[in-house]
């Protein structure tokens, strides 16, 4: 086991690097002088020549390339995004503040979302090719097709306007959190509820099911335990992978719903210049992403007696 | 992602196929992907005639009639500017469609090229390849289209840089798989004890064998493209006024939301519409593919 | 049988019903006008209002703090949003002329204003005021980061004696007294500061702040030591929305009481509410574009030829954008600023009719020639010109753009966010550029002179001003020493005539009323045509 950890670390770094080469090279991409923009700001007026040297003598603005991005990628390892452009807060604690909105409606969207799409997997898996399969599988087909914010102003107009049983949107007590919430969930119900069923339909067909049925187990819910806790790896390394393309799939929700998460607030920044921020979200969500990647792909190794035992199969 | 775990879903889903005790399964499977292709190549005609089925130009404008429902005149109605809201649904499927065909193809040029030198060759190329991908895939898609395209300004070049950019990653690891396991099949293995070059065995040999999974998620991810494009109108980064483009329309279309909610609903129905359509062609296709061969991608 | 029973009910209905008219026809005319309380008494008297408990919660725009410079962090809760928390020494009247507020102000010659406070001003916490609090107020705003207005500077302010302190400008500035009604200046007790301890201020207006929370909301209580009028609501709640669907969903949901400044797009929708009343304030601003001549590197453009922007300014039909895209919520109007600040000459301003034949003219006369309905070209160069715009929607640059190539124009809309739009004002990398410049002051000529005077000095008069030694330059000269109010407007006029008309240096859309949409129960709130300068001490609710 070790060993395969140590590999799959060693692996992670140049994967790593790669990411925080991208999201540096977004930033200096950005048209705009950083010292301009920050001077200018602060003092309310043009900045001087001499000024604006200083500033970027300070912040090491003026090295080459390379030494830039070394000096980069030891900040953001040490967890030193920079400053915001706008405010000039560091740019963790912005992010960092608004985490807990993104996460009050992501975390519960996420739950609902995979517990939902098991359940209607599971069934969809055992009532294969009854209505109800079909239904449900057309019905989060369409979800899956709609954009997000198309989406959303359905869930508004039908269920804010139309019944006038939520809020239209805005941040504040339960209320307002149901129309984000299941707007998040309703998108991604599609993949995990086909991964699940298929999962389970591929499983179910396996010697070894067949082989407790044919030895008479005959109660369904002993062969239902067996098989979905094998269906279900799978369907837990995807949710692994869901659940860190959440806090970026908010993005839009967050932005119909003026909910004041980390989405929203990274948006702003992108139509405002505010590069420090944007990179700061890149690199986060990247290494946030790889981290759950090598979880997902540690947990699948230990789960799936396949992988284990050396079989065939399994991430290359 | 979403396309690959859909893809490493298909084999359970293969399991749906020909089954002898089911018929019915095979025509309603079919029959959803016949419903799948017939949408997207009416969408297609639509498109491509746009400027003939077009009942007016939709960038002339008549601001005193605007705002008004569906009328003879205007079968949808017209929008704040008095534009024809059906004219600028059939003119959009150009920008929509059009965009989405020709980034997909280069994207899965750039994409299947990548997987299938890397697949092949391994090692080293392999390995560096590889870590390129996997850093891209770790990106948020969504903030690095609008950094992108925020950055580089809006317009029809910068999109399809941006969406190259971002979507090229997937395409080259499935791509990449799929050589590896097919690399050390019989054949391939005689045909290089036979003295064939590298390039050879790539393109004539290994290529048309891995080409179908590839066609499939192209499928898939023609629906992803549109869904892309949409966002960015949403955002202000598509179309350029007066050209018009569904995601615009719909971010325009909300300052109505209770008067004339048709202009939110009708674009976001072309574009589920569309979206759709593809995947369940792409949905379509995969069932008929060889199952094991999705198998091994796992 | 039954055929009886329903003719007698129904007579019996009938009487019942005669008698309810009657006795709503005497209740209507005992009332008079929609502002009127209903309630004996009549007048805004406070012992005599409304009874029960007087909460307001309006919905306005984003919270203009939160990303906002330190400067206008320093104006809270006055500017841009006015809680009506604070006074200003003078303040604008509805009709834009200058009245005492907190304090009675005269010229004295000699480039010095003097201030004498109001007799019986105290703040919120019952101290009286005093010239040296109207010092603090004053010196307040030339401290960094400065929010000046009318080159007040650091020894501009001095005490003269207990209530009064005199005011002189660094430079003469003869237009003092229309500017300093602006809501930086507020009368502040010492010690009071804002923009780092909002709490901790104390002012002299008729509420005080209860607590903000920022994009959240902001919620101001009745303060009891006013020395004025009390105000007859007891708390109102500003809620911030920054997206007008959600602003105009949350007045249908009832969580506002009434809206700010309604955005047209969703106008009809919110008109069409039951128990909503709309109340428009007259002409307040105006939606107009700039025309750029030359770059600010001196490079010039294609609309510095003065037959193209007459054909730009023929080409705009301001009846459509009134009527269609506005709904009627706007006059057409040729002025740059809301006629009113002009007076009796504000009809010296014709503007420039739409006619699009005579746009044709005037293009082809300018050797822009065009085959049938391409874009027009000169010299192999087609006719191109770039939209930005700024606090408008997209459908207001998508209207102007349709109309410029209409005549054959090739009209670009840029659509920039906030640094590069500054950026391209700043170096007029644009040929047109869309805005809705306010009137927030009694300065008749505050825009003429702000924008398109050359010696201005914002980088974007160089980029959009007739430039030097033009007539309109030395009426502008001559405006600044003016010092007769009704001179002022006269030779405004004359100046506004000569840019809009002869030098056609902006193009005037539409006049636009501020909106406001109240729920029925909402009474006595008076729309002010100047946002910045609006009151609530005199609405109440009719629970």
């Amino acid at each position: 086991m070790m060993p395969v950890v140590a590999r799959r670390l060693l692996v992670l770094i140049p994967t790593w690097l790669g990411l925080s080469l991208f999201a540096f090279a977004l930033s200096t991409l950005s048209p705009g002088d950083p010292a301009e923009l920050i001077l200018n700001r602060e003092l309310n007026e043009p900045a001087t020549p001499e000024q604006l040297a200083e500033f970027r003598e300070r912040h090491g603005l003026d090295n080459t390339f390379v030494v830039q991005y070394a000096n980069f990628v030891a900040d953001s390892l040490r967890g030193k995004f920079g400053v915001s452009f706008r405010s000039g807060k560091s740019v963790r604690d912005e992010l960092w503040n608004r985490m807990g909105p993104t996460l009050q409606i992501a975390l519960p969207a996420f739950a609902t979302s995979v517990l939902v799409a098991v359940a209607f997997g599971v069934l969809a898996a055992l009532r294969r090719n009854s209505l109800g399969d079909h239904v449900s599988r057309a019905v989060a087909l369409i979800f899956e097709s709609m954009p997000s914010f198309a989406l959303a102003y359905l869930l508004i107009i039908v269920l804010a306007i139309k019944a006038g049983w939520f809020p239209v949107a805005g941040k504040g007590g339960p209320e307002y959190m149901v129309l984000p919430v299941l707007t998040l969930t309703l998108a991604t119900l599609a993949t995990t509820m086909r991964l699940t069923r298929s999962s389970l339909l591929d499983v179910l067909a396996a010697p070894y099911i067949r082989t407790a049925r044919a030895m008479g187990v005959r109660s369904r819910r002993v062969v239902l335990t067996l098989a979905l806790r094998n269906a279900l790896i799978p369907v837990v390394t995807v949710a692994g992978l869901i659940l860190a393309g959440f806090v970026t799939g908010t993005v839009i929700v967050e932005t119909v719903f003026a909910w004041p998460g980390i989405g929203q607030y990274v948006v702003d920044a992108v139509f405002a210049r505010d590069y420090p921020v944007v990179t700061g979200f890149v690199i986060f969500t990247g290494t946030v992403f790889v981290l759950v990647n090598l979880v997902v792909d540690l947990l699948y190794t230990r789960l799936d007696p396949r992988v284990r035992l050396g079989h065939a199969g399994g991430n290359a | 992602m979403t396309a690959v775990a859909t893809h490493t879903a298909s084999a359970g889903e293969a399991l749906d196929r020909p089954d002898r005790l089911h018929p019915l399964r095979q025509f309603v499977s079919d029959r959803l992907a016949a419903t799948g292709l017939a949408i997207v190549v009416l969408l297609s005609l639509a498109a491509l005639f746009a400027p003939v089925l077009a009942p007016y130009d939709p960038t002339v404008i008549d601001p005193l009639r605007g705002l008004e429902g569906s009328s003879r005149d205007h079968l949808l109605g017209t929008d704040e500017l008095g534009r024809d809201v059906l004219s600028r649904l059939l003119m959009g499927a150009r920008w929509s469609l059009g965009i989405a065909f020709l980034a997909t193809s280069c994207v899965m040029t750039v994409g299947t090229l990548v997987g299938l030198i890397a697949g092949y060759l391994g090692g080293w190329v392999d390995a560096v390849v590889m870590r390129v991908v996997d850093a891209l895939l770790a990106l948020p898609n969504l903030v690095l289209y609008l950094a992108i395209i925020g950055t580089l300004g809006p317009g029809i070049r910068n999109v399809f840089i941006a969406l190259v950019v971002i979507s090229w990653a997937s395409y080259a690891r499935v791509m990449r798989g799929l050589v590896l396991s097919v690399r050390e099949r019989a054949f391939v293995r005689a045909s290089r004890s036979l003295g064939a070059g590298n390039s050879r065995l790539m393109l004539r040999h290994i290529l048309p064998n891995v080409i179908s999974p590839i066609v499939v998620l192209a499928t898939l991810q023609l629906g992803g493209t549109i869904l892309a494009l949409a966002a960015l109108g949403f955002f202000g980064l598509g179309a350029q006024p007066p050209t018009p483009e569904w995601g615009t329309m719909i971010n325009q279309g909300r300052l109505f939301l209770q008067t004339n909610p048709g202009l939110m609903v009708y674009p976001g129905i072309a574009i589920s519409l569309a979206v759709l359509g593809f995947n369940l062609m792409g949905d379509g296709l995969r069932d008929v593919l060889d199952p094991q061969l999705a198998r091994q991608s796992r | 049988m039954g055929e009886r029973m329903n003719r007698s009910f129904r007579k019996g209905r009938s009487r019942l019903g005669v008698g309810l008219l009657a006795m709503a026809l005497v209740a209507g005319a005992c009332s008079s006008g929609d502002d009127e309380p209903t309630t004996a008494g009549g007048g805004a008297q406070a012992d005599q209002g409304p009874t029960g408990r007087q909460e307001l919660r309006v919905g306005v725009a984003a919270d203009p703090w939160i990303d906002s410079s330190e400067g206008d962090k320093k104006r809270k809760p006055n500017y841009p949003l006015n809680a009506d928390v604070c006074d200003t020494l003078v303040q604008l009247a509805p009709d834009f002329s200058v009245v005492p507020m907190a304090t009675q102000a005269r010229y004295v010659g000699d480039n010095k204003f003097q201030f004498t406070l109001v007799p019986g001003v105290k703040f919120a916490d019952g101290t009286p005021v005093t010239a040296t609090d109207l010092k603090y107020s004053i010196d307040y705003t030339t401290q960094p980061p400065a929010i000046g207005s009318g080159f007040i500077g650091r020894d501009s302010a001095k005490i003269i004696d207990d209530k009064t302190v005199e005011v002189t400008p660094t430079v003469q500035n003869l237009r003092l007294m229309e500017q300093i009604n602006h809501p930086s200046l507020v009368v502040l007790k010492p010690g009071s500061d804002p923009l780092n301890n909002l709490m901790g201020s104390v002012c002299t207006g008729p509420f005080k702040v209860e607590r903000y929370t920022p994009q959240q909301e902001l919620v101001v209580v009745k303060s009891a030591n006013y020395w004025g009028q009390p105000a007859m609501l007891d708390r109102i709640t500003f809620k911030f929305y920054p997206d007008e669907t959600t602003r105009a969903l949350a007045l249908q949901n009832n969580e506002v009481d009434m809206i700010q400044d309604v955005p047209l797009s969703i106008l009809k929708s919110v008109q069409s509410q039951p128990g909503v009343k709309i109340e428009r304030a007259p002409v307040g601003y105006t939606t107009m574009f700039y025309i750029a001549r030359r770059m600010s590197n001196g490079t010039e453009r294609v609309l510095n030829d003065p037959l193209v922007r007459k054909a730009v300014a023929h080409s705009m039909d301001r009846n459509a954008f009134v009527n269609g895209v506005l709904a009627g919520n706007a006059e057409v109007i040729p002025h740059i600023a809301p006629p009113a600040v002009l007076g009796q000459f504000a009809d010296q301003v014709k503007g420039i009719p739409f006619n699009r034949a005579e746009a044709a003219r005037l293009l082809d006369q300018a050797g822009w020639t065009r085959q049938g309905d391409a874009v027009r070209t000169k010299g192999g160069q087609p006719l191109r010109v770039k939209i930005i715009y700024d606090r408008v929607e997209l459908t207001v640059p998508e209207f102007v753009q349709a109309q410029l190539r209409a005549v054959g124009f090739d009209a670009q809309i840029a659509q920039l966010d906030a640094g590069a739009y500054r950026d391209a004002t700043s170096t007029g990398d644009y040929d047109i550029d869309i805005s809705v410049p306010n009137q927030n002051d009694g300065n008749p000529a505050f825009l003429l002179a702000l924008r398109w005077f050359h010696k201005a000095t914002g980088a974007n008069a160089k980029i959009i001003s007739p430039g030097p030694g033009t007539r309109f330059e030395s009426m502008i000269d001559a405006i600044l020493v003016e010092s007769d109010p009704v001179e002022l407007r006269r030779k405004t006029a004359d100046a506004m005539r000569e840019l809009v008309d002869v030098e056609v240096g902006g193009v005037t859309l539409a006049g636009g009323y501020r909106v406001y949409a109240l729920k029925d129960k909402v009474m006595g709130f008076q729309p002010h045509p100047s946002s910045t300068n609006q009151r609530w001490r005199t609405v109440y609710v009719r629970n």
